[in-house]
């Protein structure tokens, strides 16, 4: 039940709506109101908020869960990257609970005793892992922040300049939990919730229905402090700006602009201009900023620009490019395991590169204080066409989910006719043009070999071959009649007739003439086949010329009743000569389908082949190129798996701030 | 590379469908010695 109080300072009703709020700043002098039972005591002026543009204000109310709470309070917090906002709030039932407001992300979580001990802040690192309430978590900010001031009831004492050293964590299902050490350095408060889209909240009273605050200089137009070119802030929740005359980069966050970092580069002029809208694979984006970051490799620099837009609801979106080949990449609300492959989404992404990368310039509005000169460790991991990265400072981890876009695509989004640069070389998660087509040749080679198969079995079964005749004949030179076989049969046309002579020859030779009668028409078919073979013994090395048998092929024969009369002649001293011979039907061959088969491969293996190159190219530049020595499957990284990717410079993620 | 893959791929089929019926082969292989065909006439066939 709600209790009023009044404010010793200028009598105006002060509420309690919630049991655990123990602070509340008066709404009329702004005096801080510390609640001890009944009464109440005056710790003196709340330092004034910092005017923003969050839609959020006290008495706006909202729904979590089936459950509906209302914003009573608010601190407001500094931290080097800049502001955010803690609201607090009450559940109808009673409880309380924050929402946290950063950068456009917005995080539910309630207060939670766990069994766990969580550790001191002094000993924690980012990608740390520590169970809470029987969850893993990964440390992915450690913040030294700064309380600016606050608003309405909360349940602690609170005031402009208190420290408040908090440290973040997330686990792989967009879980979230915070550290809040402000109490005590070795044993914190701990909050459990989750990454929430403010919509799925189901607001009302939010700050758009009421009147809008006035506007300041830092809010809107105003000079570079530095060079005096005109600035405007278009947006909200923007921490700073880069100056595009100068390279400035001016801290739009405090009260007085400040220049908080100047960049000695050379600006260039990005391809998609400030200000520029898109509507980009469903979500309509506006581009508000741009930085050119670069890395170092063997000597070498490599430099590439990455756009930071606002998206749907005024969730960032990233449009990174290098060479002319373009990401769409989004930071990842949760945390991912750091490992030689990650998974995600049961997909697996294999290490590609890691590198430092650094901000060379930035022009344009960002919701999170820049710094020129900050240098991130990056890993890239790739998974054709999405690239994961990952991107930690000293006190920062981020994961962000890239995917590849086409320049065309980019190019109709932004309604842009003019030249695009073509892509250049093949990047980390480029898709490999290559699968479709290798996967279509495979099926193909394997209906073909099916049907190859089918062919074979068909014509064995109608046509299987085999002997029809084998008769032992005997050649005599003494003997002028020609010999005849027995009869045998066709019983239907024969396109082939092999009729094979394997004769005992030694150091002869046998001139056969044979004539194929067909006893029903009378029809003949002639041939004349010489057979020879010689062999001997010269300077301890034996030799052979010739063969002892030899075959002939008659065709197209019509069914009908056959035999054969041979007349053999030989040389005059030549002993009898026995020959066996054999009649045989012409039936499929074994090595003409394999010879089809080897022929069909040859494309599946080329594709492949292709498909190989194009990943040895991609991975050439990893940290784990492909070296083939004829071992290893197609495609890989070293020793990785399937797809890689070419690196050179990286930056397929959004870097920075979250 | 697909398309092309089809049109020679159905054609190997056919030409290896017509070899197999024919008894066409490619390895191994025999020499045709052209035999003549035609009427005979030795009294020896008739006895």
């Amino acid at each position: 039940m709600a209790k009023t109080a009044r404010c010793p300072s200028c009598g105006a009703p002060v509420e309690f709506r919630s049991v655990a709020s123990v602070l509340a700043v008066c709404d009329y002098c702004q005096s801080t109101l510390l609640r001890h039972g009944d009464e109440v005591e005056n710790l003196g002026k709340m330092a004034a908020l910092i005017e923003d543009r969050s839609p959020l204000q006290r008495g706006a109310e909202g729904r979590w869960r089936g459950l509906h709470f209302a914003l009573v309070g608010r601190i407001q917090l500094r931290y080097e990257q800049g502001l955010w906002n803690e609201w607090h709030l009450l559940f109808n039932d009673g409880k309380s609970g924050w929402i946290s407001e950063a950068g456009g992300e917005y995080v539910l979580s309630l207060p939670h005793a766990v069994s766990e001990t969580p550790p001191a802040f002094a000993d924690l690192k980012i990608g740390q892992r520590h169970v809470l309430a029987g969850r893993a978590f990964t440390v992915t900010n450690i913040l030294q922040a700064e309380c600016v001031a606050g608003e309405g009831e909360l349940p602690f004492k609170v005031g402009g300049g208190y420290a408040a050293p908090v440290v973040d964590l997330r686990d792989a299902k967009g879980g979230f939990a915070t550290l809040d050490y402000s109490e005590d350095a070795a044993r914190p408060v701990v909050f459990l919730g989750e990454s929430v889209k403010f919509k799925s909240l189901d607001w009302a009273n939010l700050r758009a229905g009421m009147p809008i605050p006035e506007i300041t200089v830092k809010a809107k137009a105003f000079n570079c402090p530095h060079c005096g070119s005109p600035l405007a802030i278009k947006h909200e929740n923007i921490a700073s700006l880069g100056c595009p005359g100068c390279g400035s980069v001016i801290d739009t966050a405090a009260d007085t602009l400040k220049i908080i970092g100047r960049t000695h580069a050379a600006l260039e002029k990005p391809r998609l201009p400030l200000g520029s809208t898109a509507t980009l694979r469903g979500e309509k984006i506006e581009v508000i900023g741009y930085m050119e970051r670069a890395m170092s490799s063997d000597g070498i620099v490599y430099c590439w620009g990455e756009y930071v837009c606002l998206g749907k609801d005024n969730a960032l979106v990233w449009l990174t490019e290098y060479d002319g080949h373009w990401n769409i990449a989004r930071v990842l609300n949760r945390s991912v395991r750091a490992a030689d492959i990650v998974r995600l989404d049961k997909e697996a992404f294999k290490h590609f590169q890691g590198y430092h990368a650094h901000v060379k310039f930035v022009i344009g509005e960002f919701p999170w204080r820049v710094r020129i000169d900050e240098v991130a460790t990056v890993d890239d991991y790739v998974a054709p066409p999405r690239m994961l990265s990952r991107e930690s400072t000293d006190n920062e981890e981020t994961w962000t989910v890239a995917e590849y876009a086409p320049p065309e695509e980019i190019a109709a989004a932004f309604g842009i006719k003019t030249f695009m640069a073509q892509p250049s070389g093949i990047f980390a998660n480029q898709p490999n043009p290559h699968v479709a087509g290798h996967r279509t040749v495979c099926r193909r080679f394997w209906l073909f070999a099916l049907a190859a198969g089918a062919i074979q079995i068909g014509l064995l079964v109608a046509n299987p071959g085999g002997a029809l005749l084998k008769q032992s004949l005997v050649f005599d030179a003494k003997d002028s009649e020609p010999v005849l076989t027995r009869e045998f049969r066709l019983a239907a046309t024969m396109p082939r007739l092999d009729v094979a002579n394997a004769t005992s020859i030694n150091n002869g030779w046998l001139d056969l003439d044979m004539t194929l009668v067909n006893q029903d028409t009378g029809d003949t078919w002639r041939a004349t086949r010489e057979i020879s073979h010689y062999e001997g013994f010269d300077d301890g090395e034996s030799w052979s010329e010739g063969s002892r048998s030899d075959t002939v092929v008659f065709r197209d024969l019509p069914a009908g009743s056959y035999l054969i009369e041979i007349e053999p002649e030989m040389d005059a001293k030549s002993p009898p000569l026995r020959s066996e011979l054999t009649v045989r039907r012409g039936g499929p061959r074994w090595s003409s389908l394999g010879l089809v088969l080897g022929f069909l491969a040859l494309f599946p293996i080329g594709t492949r082949l292709r498909q190989r190159g194009f990943e040895i190219k991609r991975w050439a530049e990893s940290d784990h190129p492909i070296v083939s020595q004829g071992g290893g499957d197609g495609g890989e990284g070293g020793d990785w798996g399937s797809d890689g990717g070419d690196g050179g410079g990286g930056g397929g993620d959004g870097g920075g701030g979250d | 590379m697909p398309r092309v893959y089809l049109v020679l791929g159905l054609i190997a089929l056919g030409v290896y469908s017509w070899a197999q019926y024919r008894g066409v082969g490619l390895f191994g292989d025999v020499a045709d010695s052209n035999p003549l065909r035609g009427q005979g006439g030795r009294s020896t066939y008739h006895k």
